[in-house]
């Protein structure tokens, strides 16, 4: 949808500020009754999803340009998507896609991104991935110990974090793999970023470029099934590849594969993992990964000024979200207990890594992962876990940054020290 | 644009990260909900953009929100505070003003349990008071607006009915004490604190200064700014070991109900059987929540989406309810619930009626418990359209708000045929009666379509229709007889009121910095 | 005054209405002795006078009740005052059962509004015992505290409605009174001047009470009332201390299970029965009431959830001690007083003073009292206290009265007015309602800017000083 199209619906929102917070029935404390870490950190209403969609509608209308500062409120958000959860309690508006239809027309207008933005995209353009490491080096994290079956249809998909900066999770999940006798392949240093940062940022044209050549390449070598171990990733093949690219590989993350592994008793969680852990819901894992349904129909007046869809139209309020598979995953480690935060599932608190923020905005970023420890940290949790290795980076930094006790750890390598295969 | 020494000025004061002149941000304050209708009121093109403030600053401490209004009157630059802002009364009304968003006071200062006050900034909200205050087994007043507004500025300047206001009142009589920043700078702290440090009361010594600070509807923000308010707590009807838990996911949440909690929706085929039982049933002191609204507004109240409201509207829920009262019964003991969950059935049977529960016409799920006392209940009606907004308001007694509701429904029929407005036939209306039924007040909520300018001119001259109505027929002053033109209409035939509201305007805003839009400009009426 | 300007009131009141009698006069003398004395018997009258006197210069004192003036707070302070008596409007304007009001003038005693609200059901909103004089009205407008704090919403509470001529001569109607519409159409549309708050954007009925009659001068008020219980017990508990009754009374607050609510020293229940029992150092009496549908039922609930209170707190409640049976207190209750004023049975005379602290200070208010009270040998068992909860507990009216005999305790009971006020606030006690000698010390401690502010609002409704002048913190003399 265009900010044309969007116009009547950014004009619909009341003002009423519901998307700074949690939906309210689940607000428990007024420590972390909030929901949006840009709202939080820069506290003019603009940095709402509210006040985001608000200045849409003014850009849409001619009313203001994009000036730095207005850049500045466009991207200091990580488009995480809690506004959209809080907001839809209520009301039928989409903010996080109005936000991200103006960073397009804010690439369109030739605005946006923002410097360190258009960097990281040269480098994913030049590189295959944001880091601007070597492509030649993306498979260095493999082992000799890691058997992968190059003629195999399904596809680890590694990620550039995993393969770069958060090997571990990639050596984690490779020996799962393998433990639980599951073939796959790699795509070695043929692997290109997914394109979530590119497309997050609104460079819509270069990330549709990027998703047709990985999907084309995905074709090629007969991929049926992707395996990834970084909610970013999962977020782009499963739900924002099919609105621009048609494909039918199945992607599963890694924290439902070993789910799948568990139930099907091809692996056995048998070392004891003392930890008691609390469990962070990545964004792109939790509330943005229900997929786009396709809808087409009408918008019927049923009452005086009162429409519905015919058929419905399906509702996209976070509900769907990989919330259930990583906890049943971390329930059964033996030794191991999870006790929740308060803001988990759809109203999970970003960690304030994506979005672009880690790269034009680390301060922000820093500071929202810190606020999320302070979370992680009241549960008195020895350990954060989480399923996605860009969240798990910004933790890390947040970790150092407040010199806390905390460890923090991806799913992948609790299970893998679960099944002994970290000796 | 500010003046760049005054802008630095300002900046200095908050810093620069607290202060912003961007255009972009600037309209993200201008933009408010009702915008529409005022313009269409005043003749224009309706739109939701107003007043785009020259500058907002966000500042932290009472010191800071002092030196900026100090700065105001140096400068001759009007200035409006706000919590949530949430309504065209949070913007200007003057070209060369300056909003204070004030965000970032937002501690809850201190809970004195056993004397049932807190000690509120302006940016707590109302669910996270709630949060703190139930681990002290209390409550507060928590006005219709919603969980995620300013009690504070209920409290201090706004109008204020809430689901549990036969239990906890109405915000501006729930007042203890205050910190004000008045027009022109100067602090002014209500009642007790200059004695001994404590807000237990905001009255004297002597007179009640309360007295020029909101009045029954609340200044709007148009007198100076208020940093902090002591407001009354009451006793939150749950076991100290209970605690709020919420479980699944989104719509489908589920809430523990508190013991000794149980929901009615109480039918009467007549206004008259329903006003009898309303005066019983708030006089006996038996419901936290006595509310009535259309059948139309049942199928929004306990249900989870738009289409669910739609399919129960649709599944025959109009044919089986008339005038009813959405009430609840929370006793702090078996005993206390016992008694008055058969004092209820007595009263119901006493008058003819039947509850609609009882006999599953609406059923009430654990998560909607929650969102009665949460008071979310009235941000349901905006699930029809995106928007609703409310007519008539006025408030003294049952009977009144019965035939306030009575008179109001081929009014609105007319609109309705029209097409301009949702269609609850003409039966739309938000009644709750006040501190055990001595007081109640009717408004008519609305829902029209804030993208069409056709609703929304309907809308407009629905509610023009409206306040004339109340005004013809004595049916108490109307939510939103603010501003100098309104006022103007209205104190005609009301004693002239606003002569001196207008005094006091102009004794306490020398100046006239405070930016008088919803309130008045000071001085004498222009005739 | 001069005769012309007494014919002049004579014209606007009639001749029988004024009065320079000295021996009248004298009934009314505080500081200073009035020159006059009128009985307005309606508002336009009111109006008109006022609207003279702010011609004329001439200070005004409204008063609407009559005997003896422990407070002083009506009798005039400056030369030249005309008394404005309201005694003789003495009308119960409407009672409306169903809406729990009634409306009244300025002359309507207690002991002439209970009977005929109770022939509907209700009963009022009151303080304790008032002197059988005293105006229902001006009770109101000087927020004194009413006994059932569970009935007590917002400090102004019983008020709601008023009319009041300002000092400018100006009429208005306060609160939802103001209209649209006159009375006569508001209660056609279903109202009962209910909504004491407005009209519109401020509340001029908080800046009429507590005036002691320095804003306006108030024709009518509506005043909220309650039903009369069907059904009704009284507990009873005694103890040596106030604070024995603390946890109690806070767990009672909350649930709001009970009507009437307050503690009483020795003392002063000693001066309210008029006996010589011994009685345990402080009682606290409970009322439950039960009314309506079901009343027995009610009652029933209520004092069973207070009884268990009372054991999970360790109050011992009784309907019954051997000093004290509740039939007793339910003599003295929804009433005025035997003539003469109780308060002055003890030792023919007595002084008032009273401030709102919370109930957790109350004791220690007390015992600061009683020592400086020793300090001004003035005797302990002269000391009368009344706690009254206010607010439904948020803050508590403390009342303490001191007996004395003329002469004998006179220079002490003085001394102890003086010294023990002011200590009570410098610790923190807070004289919401200022009378008399603390006065002055009071505003020292409010801060200039609540003294600036209360002058403002002064100027705008008696901008030429006429009402009462120097009252509260409103020294400023005639011009």
């Amino acid at each position: 949808m265009t900010l044309g199209e969007m116009e009547d619906m950014m004009d619909s929102c009341v003002r009423c500020s519901k998307c700074k917070f949690i939906p309210q029935l689940v607000i428990q404390s007024k420590r972390f009754s909030s929901i949006c870490p840009s709202i939080d950190y820069f506290n003019f209403h603009a940095y709402s999803g509210g006040g985001r969609m608000i200045t849409a509608s003014a850009y849409y209308k001619g009313r203001i340009e994009l000036t730095p500062e207005m850049l500045n409120v466009l991207y200091g958000c990580t488009n995480c998507g809690g506004c959209e959860v809080s907001c839809k309690w209520v009301y039928e508006l989409e903010p996080n896609e109005a936000i991200h239809e103006l960073r397009v027309a804010a690439v369109e207008a030739g605005v946006g991104p923002m410097l360190k933005h258009k960097k990281y995209i040269e480098l994913v353009e030049r590189n295959k991935n944001p880091y601007g490491e070597d492509p030649d080096k993306r498979p260095a994290w493999l082992t000799d110990d890691i058997t992968t079956d190059e003629s195999s249809s399904t596809l680890y998909f590694v990620g550039c974090t995993a393969s770069y900066r958060r090997e571990e999770i990639a050596v984690a999940t490779a020996k799962i793999l393998n433990s639980a006798g599951e073939d796959f392949r790699l795509m070695g240093s043929d692997e290109m970023c997914c394109g979530s940062p590119v497309y997050r940022v609104g460079d819509e044209k270069s990330a549709i470029e990027i998703m047709k050549s990985n999907i084309e390449q995905f074709k090629e070598a007969g991929i049926e099934k992707i395996i990834t171990s970084c909610s970013g990733c999962y977020n782009m093949l499963k739900v924002e590849y099919p609105r621009f690219v048609e494909h039918d590989i199945e992607v599963v993350h890694t924290s439902q594969i070993i789910e799948g592994f568990l139930k099907d008793g091809k692996i056995n969680l048998t070392e004891k993992v003392p930890l008691k852990v609390t469990y962070h819901d990545p964004c792109h894992l939790g509330r943005m990964a229900e997929p786009y349904i396709p809808w087409e129909g009408e918008k019927i007046e049923v009452l005086s000024q009162v429409y519905i869809y015919d058929p419905p139209k399906p509702e996209r309020r976070g509900a769907g979200g990989v919330y259930d598979a990583p906890r049943n995953v971390l329930k059964q480690i033996p030794g191991l207990e999870l006790v929740e935060m308060e803001r988990i599932r759809e109203y999970s608190y970003c960690c304030g890594a994506g979005g672009g923020c880690k790269s034009a905005f680390p301060d922000f970023a820093l500071w929202a992962s810190n606020e999320r420890l302070e979370e992680a940290e009241s549960t008195g949790a020895s350990t954060l876990v989480s399923a996605c290795p860009f969240c798990g980076t910004n933790f890390k930094d947040g970790i150092e940054s407040r010199n806390s006790k905390m460890e923090y750890f991806d799913i992948t390598e609790l299970v893998l020290r679960s099944i002994g295969g970290d000796k | 644009m500010l003046e760049k020494d005054v802008y630095a000025a300002f900046k200095k004061i908050v810093g620069e990260r607290n202060i912003s002149q961007d255009p972009g941000v600037m309209d993200s304050y201008a933009f408010q909900w009702c915008n529409e209708i005022e313009s269409a009121q005043r003749g224009e093109e309706p739109q939701r953009f107003g007043v785009r403030p020259l500058a907002v600053v966000l500042p932290k401490s009472t010191e800071e929100v002092q030196a900026i209004v100090r700065l105001c009157n140096e400068h001759d630059v009007s200035y409006k505070a706000f919590c949530t802002g949430m309504g065209p009364w949070a913007g200007l009304s003057s070209p060369r003003g300056i909003q204070i968003d004030l965000r970032r006071m937002n501690s809850i200062l201190e809970i004195d349990e056993k004397n049932m006050y807190a000690v509120i900034e302006p940016y707590v909200t109302n669910a996270q008071l709630q949060c703190e205050l139930f681990r002290h087994g209390l409550m507060h007043h928590a006005q219709g607006a919603g969980p995620q507004t300013s009690p504070l500025a209920s409290h201090t300047s706004f109008v204020g009915p809430g689901f549990t206001s036969p239990y906890t009142g109405f915000s501006g009589r729930n007042v203890l004490g205050v910190e004000w920043i008045l027009p022109d700078g100067e602090i002014l702290r209500l009642g007790s604190y200059d004695h001994n440090g404590k807000w237990f009361t905001g009255d004297g010594p002597g007179i009640s200064l309360r007295g020029i600070m909101r009045g029954w509807l609340g200044a709007y923000g148009g007198l100076g700014v208020f940093t902090k308010a002591a407001i009354r707590l009451f006793s939150w009807p749950a076991p100290k070991e209970w605690k709020w838990k919420t479980s699944g996911t989104i719509p489908e949440y589920d809430w523990d109900i508190p013991p000794f909690w149980k929901m009615y929706v109480l039918n009467f085929e007549e206004w008259e059987e329903y006003q009898n039982a309303m005066y019983e049933l708030s006089d006996r002191e038996v419901t936290m929540v006595a509310t009535t609204s259309a059948p139309e507004g049942l199928a929004a109240l306990f249900t989870n989406t738009k289409q669910e409201a739609i399919e129960s509207i649709f599944a025959g829920l109009l044919a089986k309810t008339r005038n009813y009262i959405v009430m609840l019964v929370a006793a702090h003991t078996e005993r206390e619930f016992e008694f008055r969950t058969k004092l209820v059935q007595s009263i119901m049977e006493k008058y003819g009626g039947n509850d609609l529960i009882e006999e599953g016409v609406t059923v009430p799920k654990p998560m909607h418990y929650g969102e009665t006392v949460r008071n979310m209940l009235g941000g349901h009606a905006f699930r029809f359209s995106n928007c609703f907004q409310s007519t008539h308001g006025g408030m003294d007694t049952i009977a009144m708000a019965v035939r306030l509701a009575q008179l109001n429904q081929p009014v609105k029929q007319k609109y309705i045929d029209k097409g301009v407005i949702g269609d609850d036939r003409g039966l739309g209306v938000w009644i709750t009666s006040y501190e055990s039924g001595h007081m109640a007040h009717m408004e008519t909520p609305t829902v029209y379509d804030p993208t069409s300018v056709e609703s929304c001119l309907g809308y407009a001259a629905y509610q023009d229709e409206c306040n004339q109505m109340d005004l013809d027929e004595a049916l108490g002053m109307p939510f939103f007889i603010v501003g100098d033109d309104v006022h103007n209409f209205y104190a005609e035939r009301t004693m002239n009121y606003a002569d001196w509201i207008r005094k006091i305007k102009a004794a306490f805003d020398p100046n006239g910095v405070s930016d008088p839009s919803h309130y008045v400009k000071g001085g004498e009426r222009k005739k | 005054m001069n005769e012309t300007q007494i014919a002049e009131i004579e014209q606007i009141l009639g001749k029988e209405k004024v009065s320079n009698s000295e021996k009248i006069l004298s009934v009314y003398s505080g500081n200073e002795p009035p020159s006059l004395v009128v009985w307005p018997t309606c508002t336009e009258e009111i109006v008109k006078l006022v609207k003279w006197a702010n011609k004329n210069s001439l200070p005004l004192v409204p008063i609407s009740s009559s005997g003896p003036k422990l407070r002083g707070s009506s009798l005039p302070k400056v030369k030249n005052a005309i008394i404005v008596d309201l005694n003789k409007m003495c009308k119960i304007l409407r009672i409306d059962s169903k809406n729990k009001v009634a409306m009244i003038e300025p002359g309507v005693t207690y002991d002439q509004l209970i009977p005929d609200l109770k022939k509907v059901g209700l009963r009022p909103l009151m303080p304790l015992l008032p002197k059988a004089s005293k105006s229902v009205l001006a009770s109101c407008l000087d927020r004194e505290p009413i006994t059932t704090p569970r009935f007590h919403w917002d400090t102004t509470d019983p008020l709601l409605c008023t009319e009041t001529v300002f000092g400018t001569g100006d009429v208005l109607r306060t609160g939802a009174a103001a209209g649209p519409g006159t009375l006569e159409e508001q209660w056609k549309s279903g109202q009962a001047q209910k909504n004491p708050q407005g009209p519109s954007q401020f509340d001029p009925f908080r800046l009429v009470q507590g005036s002691q009659g320095t804003i306006g001068i108030v024709t009518w008020i509506s005043m909220k009332c309650e039903k009369l219980p069907d059904k009704q017990l009284f507990l009873l508990a005694q103890g040596d201390d106030l604070n024995s009754f603390q946890e109690f009374n806070y767990a009672i607050y909350r649930r709001r299970l009970a009507d009437e609510h307050f503690m009483l020293n020795s003392i002063s229940l000693k001066g309210i029965l008029a006996t010589n029992k011994l009685y345990s150092p402080w009682t606290l009496v409970i009322g439950v009431s039960g009314h309506g549908m079901l009343a027995d039922e009610e009652l029933e609930y209520r004092v069973n959830d207070i009884r268990d209170i009372g054991s999970e707190t360790n109050v011992d409640l009784q309907e019954n001690f051997d000093a004290i049976r509740s039939s007793e207190i339910v003599s003295i209750l929804n009433r005025s007083s035997r003539v003469p004023y109780w308060k002055l049975g003890l030792a023919g005379n007595c002084f008032e003073v009273m401030f709102t602290t919370t109930l957790d200070r109350v004791q220690g208010f007390y015992d600061t009292f009683c020592g400086v009270a020793e300090e001004c040998d003035f005797p302990v068992d002269q000391i009368g206290a009344y706690v009254q909860p206010m607010n439904q507990g948020t803050n508590t009216h403390v009342g303490i009265d001191l007996y004395y005999h003329l002469d004998e305790d006179t220079e002490s009971a003085i001394s102890l007015l003086a010294k023990g006020q002011k200590r009570l606030l410098d610790e923190g006690a807070y004289f919401s309602r200022p009378y008399g000698v603390i006065t002055d010390a009071v505003f020292e401690k409010a801060s200039p800017m609540t003294v600036a502010a209360m002058k403002r609002v002064k100027a705008i409704f008696d901008p030429n000083n006429i009402l009462n002048p120097g009252t509260l913190c409103f020294k400023e003399v005639l011009q």
